[in-house]
């Protein structure tokens, strides 16, 4: 496994190369800037299987260095860590905003860096796995990554986004689960490529129905998106289902027109924790999701999960 | 994951090497510090010299506790802190920056705060 390390300071890149060698990993490579980064990745005969990289920098800073090579094609897709003082953390909100898949706390932890590394093998040999020959593209059905869509991170990233957040942050976010509640019938007929249009298609009508830029979206696959939003800034439930009611109603009939079924969605309700919420932070979004399709989904501490039909897409 | 035990000798050694020349930096970082401390002091360009302590303190909290320093990396890591939240007046920065190099000059003189 390839991996590229982004710090400014040599002693920390010495001291991370030295640890992942330790965990068997002794392909990598250090650039000491977010210039001298994307140098090393547009020059690297085979790609880069996971990048390291340090938030806060001079010049090109991490969360901006990450946006350039999440979507820099020569990056392969590979999964991007951020490695962050508790200073810095805050700075991380927007790195998973930015295609980050996860973060690692400075000073390193080596059960830590373990675990984040785990977790990127696993991912490289997924996708090996789809890259060979005899296998498909991956199934829209799992978890697929939506990353055209602006603020639309994978699943992953989004659970550790979650994660990091904690038991208290977590109470600031609410989460709204939508639910296409009609896949089997919208995917039928159609090939790979017809079945990724339909989900990005939802994707985008959902992300483009909300008034403010401020939320993170993603697809947890089954047909079921989960949207994170502050509750801080209030969400105006009723003009997003409006809006995303009047969007979804040109979707089918753009469909109805090319003969194809339109996608039926189901909204949950917002779902929210509470300070004496004693689920799991990443139980908000398991919430949301069983809310939009209509189980009950009650999980301790987590309040209204009920869905309802979108009246343009029950027709 | 084929990981090699982290108590192989060769580990060990490159380990070793890493935190001496950690520590034979020490006096450069000091007297970094030192010179910053002045600068904030004495001349008027405040927000060049905050910048430049923040960055050094942010380095310092990443790999000090790394390298078994764990007082160094702390104190550091409160000062970046405060300078992030614009929490710290003068004088406060002032006796931080005096007690982080405190504590590095300690660690120099063998009187090890943080072993």
């Amino acid at each position: 496994m390839k991996v590229l390390v982004v710090d400014d300071d040599p002693t920390f890149t010495e001291l991370m190369t030295l640890e992942l060698s330790a965990l068997g990993l002794d392909d990598v490579d250090v650039a000491f800037s977010g210039p001298a980064a994307l140098d090393r990745i547009a020059s690297a005969e085979t790609p880069y299987d996971c990048f390291l990289l340090d938030v806060e920098m001079p010049g090109m800073n991490g969360v901006e260095l990450c946006e350039r090579i999440t979507t820099n094609p020569a990056a392969g897709g590979a999964p991007v860590i951020m490695v962050s003082a508790s200073s810095a953390l805050d700075h991380v909100d927007g790195a998973f905003a930015k295609g980050a898949t996860d973060y690692l706390n400075k000073p390193l932890q080596r059960r830590e860096l373990q675990g984040r590394m785990r977790m990127v093998q696993a991912l490289a040999a997924q996708k090996q796995n789809r890259n060979a020959p005899s296998n498909s593209a991956p199934d829209p059905l799992d978890p697929v990554s939506l990353a055209e869509i602006p603020n639309c991170i994978d699943y992953l990233a989004m659970q550790n986004y979650v994660l990091k957040l904690g038991s208290l942050r977590i109470n600031s976010f609410i989460a709204v689960g939508i639910h296409i509640a009609n896949l089997p019938e919208v995917f039928q007929g159609k090939d790979h490529s017809g079945q990724m249009d339909t989900l990005q298609d939802v994707a985008e009508t959902i992300t483009e129905s909300f008034s403010t830029a401020e939320h993170l979206m993603s697809y947890a696959g089954e047909g079921d998106y989960v949207v994170l939003l502050p509750r801080a800034k209030g969400f105006d439930a009723e003009s997003f289902e409006d809006q995303l009611d009047q969007k979804l109603q040109e979707l089918a009939e753009w469909y109805r027109s090319a003969g194809e079924v339109p996608p039926m969605v189901q909204v949950g309700r917002p779902v929210f924790r509470n300070l004496f919420s004693l689920s799991a932070p990443d139980e908000l979004l398991d919430a949301a999701i069983a809310g939009a399709k209509g189980k009950s989904g009650r999980t301790g501490g987590i309040g209204n999960p009920n869905s309802y039909v979108l009246k343009s897409t029950t027709a | 994951m084929t990981s090699s035990p982290t108590t192989s000798p060769e580990y060990q050694r490159r380990l070793q090497q890493l935190r001496q020349r950690f520590l034979d930096g020490l006096p450069a970082r000091i007297l970094l510090l030192d010179q910053l401390s002045i600068e904030l002091r004495t001349v008027g360009n405040d927000a060049a010299a905050l910048a430049a302590i923040k960055n050094e303190c942010h380095k310092l909290a990443g790999v000090a506790a790394s390298f078994g320093f764990p007082k160094i990396g702390r104190r550091a890591a409160e000062i970046d802190e405060a300078l992030c939240d614009g929490e710290l007046e003068r004088g406060e920065l002032e006796r931080s920056l005096e007690d982080l190099m405190n504590l590095m000059e300690d660690q120099l003189d063998g009187k090890r705060h943080d072993e």
